[in-house]
């Protein structure tokens, strides 16, 4: 099975989820020697809704209410897409990464989908509430999960450090996928696998072993977590840098919201030939 | 005139070795007192004693009278018996951080404090972060930031579901939150907006217009979220911290129970830690960058950790009694402390620990020593002084500021109490100058300790003055002097004063003296310092000092000035000044003349005519028309017109010493006898002819002496000086002098009268008045009056020929 990780595609926007994203997809394209794709988009509903007559935002910080225009929308945002453009720049520059920056212009979800099939992972901020993260974030974050067919690298600010890498095995192919890339990010790391499987099973164990044996990397096993709340318990116990899960672990199924609380980033793997699953499998 | 002669032991007063009583000064005791300055003891004595507000001490006296090592010797000695003033530190005002705090703490208790918050401060840096990362804390903090964000977060999502209701979206704008009407999913298009009925836009207008409504009223709300999760972390913190601080602190507390100023001090660190907790940590954060260079430790900003220091500005921890401080430069910053800056990246920055102690503040409990002159030099600085004396507190503060030049904003450090004894030492006319001009000069200094310049030398004082040879000797680790040059040196020590019966107390010039005979001494490999070393000393300051008397004796020598010293003449005497240089005075001989004719009975000083005489020399001369008025034809008018003047004279002529020789100049020119050139006089004169004492008359004598002996043929055996009789006791002249009086070939004549001196100038009897008030014939007197007669009745018969015609 390949682990070739050739683009990784990061959502750019003006919140601070998007430059934790940012920041950790540069340090993942270095650590697998990809190439880092930066994505800014002109909003389609943001530009239209600057056209109408109802078009009025209320300051975030002066809670004054300002009409909107198309003209004053458009500068606004392009030049957040050039503030973007720069820092994903600087970051490529300093990560010493090849790097492009995409700008789309419509909706959101489906120029980042688009732009998804064209890359390995997507990184973006983790999915969260309204009053705290960026622009469309948790939707977009829902609909790219539900429509992309590549893996996710989910951030959020303020993660506390650690450098183990911790992989939840179920045995499933999305799970030997997040598997293969575990390996691969502990070994360029040089940082220690912890692989957690899903269950007891002899069969799962004993082929972990021989995976395990074949990937010449440092690898402890863990106990099984038996719910989201234990798989919290464990990253924190084996100080995870990066969880890497299956996107169909049922340990995460309903929790998308409260990834945040791993504490760590979080890499949903996807296998190259699963369909992608629904939107409603996703909520 | 023999009896006026003076013998030759009446020229000098030589102090014999056989006289002192020991062989050399390594047998005399060390000497406790000061010499000959009793007077000034008792004063500064007193001074130190009384502490009352403004005794302060003013020490007045010659330069080189020794004040300055007076004063430091007694003021040392009292200040060794009495306490060990106070510590005092400059520490951060938590309430107002321009005004640092001034603590008093027990001497040597300043710098404990210090370390003991530098060791606080090195513990709060690792035990604050600790507590601040650990498990505990985080977790608590989280609830905090995660009941924010939930609150924040259901706000805006029963919002957005609300809109989602009325098929609308709530959208993230660049700037803010903004409502946008959906149909299919999508965000209405402004062309298919225009389309609607007009009822439909009004109905979408007012359904956004209701939502922005409660999306302002959420918006208002999140500040008040927000100040309540940081109230909630804030508390949280201090709970942590003050777990923490408060061990630590109490530790401390524990060492200066004694002391409330320092717990109440410590009081306010301890609640300024808890308040700023979230500072420990930052230290290390921040790598200070300046275009890509690290900057230096100075450039830095200075770290928040500062304000915990301790700024001891005075440590008397090493003292065992009072301080005593001798300030050199006396500044206004270096008597009353600087608040310095650091440039940091252009611009001034302070903060207390920048405070810098001034000699008030050294000083304070014991005594500060002054230099009044180099004090009263300095801009403001005396005026500092007084206005700390007065307020008896000493503020540090910029001088700009003191003088209200600067308006800026600096640190204003807590003033310290002032109770320092301040000794100026200074000259008599700046002591008599400030009481005259500062009014404030007599309320804060009360005592003057008048340093004497001389002393008497009878037995007493002399072997003080050996006493205090030895002492210094000893003191210096110079060789000890023998007999020979203690007497040699009692006898300069006179010449110093002038007097043969006194002695010098400018003692710092006599240690020079001995400092150079013992330079001599060890250069001639002798024992101890003998006679011919320190006469050897005295010829030799002499001689390098002697540059412009010998171009003067040279262009006498030569004929370029004219002074006779052998002949007579009409009208024409020698007189003698003395020229000050520096340290250095010598006498010169100087030509005088007087012409006389018919006229209206005046004296010319043509030296005055032209600005070059001063008044007491002007003085001198009116006197001699009183003289002449009062001796000579009382009964006729005074029909004289006489002119004097200084021959040669093109700088001015001061004092009233000559006014005795133009008297005999005037008489001569009157009588028509000649006067001796191979003598000079000295002296002034009253209106009743008595002779008057003057000053310099050792030099005089000398610097006639000197011209007669280097002429051709040296001494002719006729030549002299002649000098008031008050003089005698004065005189101290050099050996040379002394062994030619001795041997008959140089005179020195002391006259109390002017008819005593026209006797030895002239060879004729002066003359006195007999019974019918007449003048023997041939006398000086008698020839005198004769002419004067003769001028007024010539003047008469003139006056009468002209009324007739």
């Amino acid at each position: 099975m390949s682990t070739v990780i050739r683009r990784i595609l990061v959502a750019l926007d003006e919140s601070p989820h998007s430059r934790a994203a940012l920041e950790e997809a540069a340090e993942l394209a270095a650590g697998l020697q990809a190439e880092l794709m930066g994505m800014f988009v002109l909003d389609a509903d943001l530009l239209r809704l600057s056209g109408l007559p109802v078009g009025r935002e209320t300051g975030l910080t002066s809670a004054r209410r300002r009409a909107l225009d198309p003209v004053s929308m458009e500068r606004a945002l392009r030049v957040q897409a050039e503030t973007a453009r720069q820092a994903l720049e600087a970051i490529a520059r300093r990560h010493r990464l090849q790097s492009s920056f995409l700008l789309g212009r419509g909706s959101v979800t489906a120029e980042l989908s688009e732009a998804a099939s064209r890359a390995d992972i997507v990184a973006m901020g983790m999915i969260g509430h309204m009053g705290q993260a960026g622009r469309h974030l948790g939707s977009t974050t829902r609909q790219i999960r539900a429509h992309s067919h590549c893996s996710l690298l989910l951030l959020a600010p303020g993660h506390r450090p650690g450098n183990r890498v911790v992989a939840v095995c179920t045995g499933s192919a999305d799970s030997d996928r997040g598997f293969d890339l575990a390996v691969e990010l502990a070994r360029r790391r040089r940082a220690e696998l912890v692989i957690l499987p899903c269950s007891d099973d002899p069969a799962l164990r004993e082929t972990l072993s021989s995976r395990v044996a074949e990937s010449g990397v440092e690898v402890l096993i863990g106990a099984a977590p038996s719910g989201f709340d234990e798989l919290i318990a464990s990253v924190r116990t084996y100080a995870g840098g990066l969880l890497v899960v299956g996107q169909d672990c049922a340990l995460i199924q309903g929790h998308d919201d409260e990834l945040d609380r791993l504490g760590c980033p979080v890499l949903l793997a996807y296998a190259l030939d699963s369909s992608p699953p629904t939107a409603g499998e996703s909520d | 005139m023999e009896d006026l002669k003076l013998a030759a032991g009446q020229l000098f007063t030589p102090c014999p070795p056989e006289s002192l009583e020991f062989e050399t000064t390594e047998s005399l005791a060390d000497l406790e007192e000061i010499v000959g300055q009793e007077r000034a003891l008792e004063a500064i004595r007193f001074g130190m004693r009384i502490r009352a507000k403004g005794f302060n001490l003013y020490a007045l006296g010659e330069s080189g009278s020794g004040r300055h090592s007076v004063v430091e010797q007694l003021v040392r000695a009292q200040a060794a018996d009495e306490a060990v003033p106070s510590d005092y530190c400059y520490v951060f005002n938590f309430q107002s951080p321009n005004e640092p705090r001034a603590l008093k703490l027990p001497a040597g208790r300043g710098r404990s404090l210090k370390a003991d918050m530098h060791q606080l401060v090195e513990e709060l840096k690792s035990v604050v972060p600790q507590a601040l990362e650990s498990d505990e804390y985080r977790a608590r903090r989280q609830e905090f930031e995660d009941v924010f964000r939930e609150q924040q977060g259901k706000a805006f999502e029963a919002l957005q579901s609300e809109a989602e209701a009325q098929h609308v979206r709530l959208l993230r704008t660049p700037a803010g939150f903004a409502f946008a009407p959906v149909k299919n999913g999508e965000v209405i298009d402004p062309e298919a907006y225009n389309r609607l009925p007009e009822t439909e836009q009004q109905e979408i207008e007012r359904t956004v217009a209701g939502l922005q409504e409660k999306l302002d009223d959420l918006i208002q709300q999140l500040p008040r979220w927000r100040r309540e999760m940081q109230h909630a972390i804030r508390d949280l913190n201090r709970d942590v911290v003050m777990s923490v601080v408060g061990q630590l602190v109490a530790e401390i507390r524990g060492q200066y129970a004694e002391l409330p100023e320092v717990l109440s001090y410590l009081d306010g660190i301890q609640a300024d830690i808890v308040d700023h907790a979230d500072q420990f940590g930052r230290e290390e954060e921040s790598m200070p960058m300046l275009a890509g260079m690290l900057m230096g430790e100075k450039e830095q900003s200075a770290p928040f950790m500062n304000r915990y220091q301790v700024n001891v500005l005075i440590d008397n921890g090493d003292l065992t009694g009072a301080p005593v401080v001798i300030l050199d430069n006396p500044t206004f910053p270096n008597l009353v402390g600087a608040v310095e800056h650091q440039v940091q990246l252009g611009a001034l920055v302070t903060d207390f620990t920048m405070v810098r102690a001034g000699a008030l503040h050294e000083a304070n409990g014991g005594y500060l020593i002054l230099d009044a002159r180099k004090l009263l030099l300095q801009p403001y600085a005396w005026e500092g002084l007084k206005r700390m004396l007065r307020s008896r507190e000493i503020h540090t503060e910029p001088l700009g500021q003191a003088l209200s030049l600067m308006s800026t904003v600096s640190l204003e450090p807590e003033r310290i109490p002032l109770d320092a004894k301040v000794v100026l030492v200074g000259d008599r006319y700046l002591y008599y100058m400030l009481c005259q001009y500062d009014e404030e000069f007599n309320d804060l200094f009360k005592v003057a300790a008048d340093f004497d310049d001389q002393m008497t030398r009878d037995p007493t004082d002399t072997r003080a003055f050996a006493g205090f040879l030895a002492t210094f000797a000893r003191r210096e680790g110079i060789k000890p002097l023998d007999a020979g040059a203690v007497g040699r040196l009692v006898e300069h020590a006179s010449r110093m004063a002038d007097d043969s019966e006194k002695l010098s107390t400018r003692f710092g010039r006599i240690s020079d003296i001995v400092r150079e005979a013992d330079f001599r001494a060890r250069q001639a490999g002798n024992g101890a310092i003998t006679a011919a070393d320190v006469q050897g000393t005295i010829d030799a300051r002499e001689f390098r000092h002697a540059r412009i008397r010998e171009r003067l004796l040279e262009s006498t020598l030569r004929g370029t000035l004219m002074v006779s010293t052998t002949g007579t003449a009409v009208g024409q005497i020698n007189g003698l000044s003395v020229m000050q240089l520096g340290d250095h005075a010598f006498g010169h001989p100087t030509r005088i003349t007087a012409r006389v004719r018919m006229g209206k009975g005046q004296v010319v000083d043509i030296e005055r005519e032209v600005d070059l005489g001063g008044p007491i020399h002007s003085k001198g001369v009116m006197i001699l028309s009183g003289y002449l008025a009062g001796r000579y034809c009382q009964d006729l008018p005074l029909t004289l017109q006489a002119s004097l003047v200084f021959e040669q004279s093109y700088g001015g002529v001061e004092g009233d010493s000559a006014s005795a020789a133009e008297l005999f100049a005037l008489l001569s020119a009157l009588s028509g006898v000649p006067l001796k050139q191979s003598l000079a006089v000295t002296g002034s004169i009253n209106q009743l002819g008595r002779i008057q004492p003057i000053g310099g008359v050792n030099e005089k004598i000398e610097g006639f002496f000197d011209l007669c002996s280097r002429r051709d043929g040296g001494l002719t055996g006729d030549q002299g000086v002649v000098i008031p009789a008050a003089n005698v006791k004065h005189l101290c002249l050099k050996q040379a002098v002394v062994d030619a009086a001795g041997e008959g070939r140089f005179h020195v004549f002391a006259i109390e009268t002017a008819d005593q001196g026209l006797a030895v100038l002239t060879g004729l009897e002066a003359g006195e008045l007999d019974g019918a008030g007449n003048y023997p014939a041939g006398t000086v007197n008698q020839l005198i009056e004769t002419r004067l007669a003769a001028m007024a009745e010539t003047a008469m018969k003139r006056s009468r020929e002209l009324g007739e015609s």
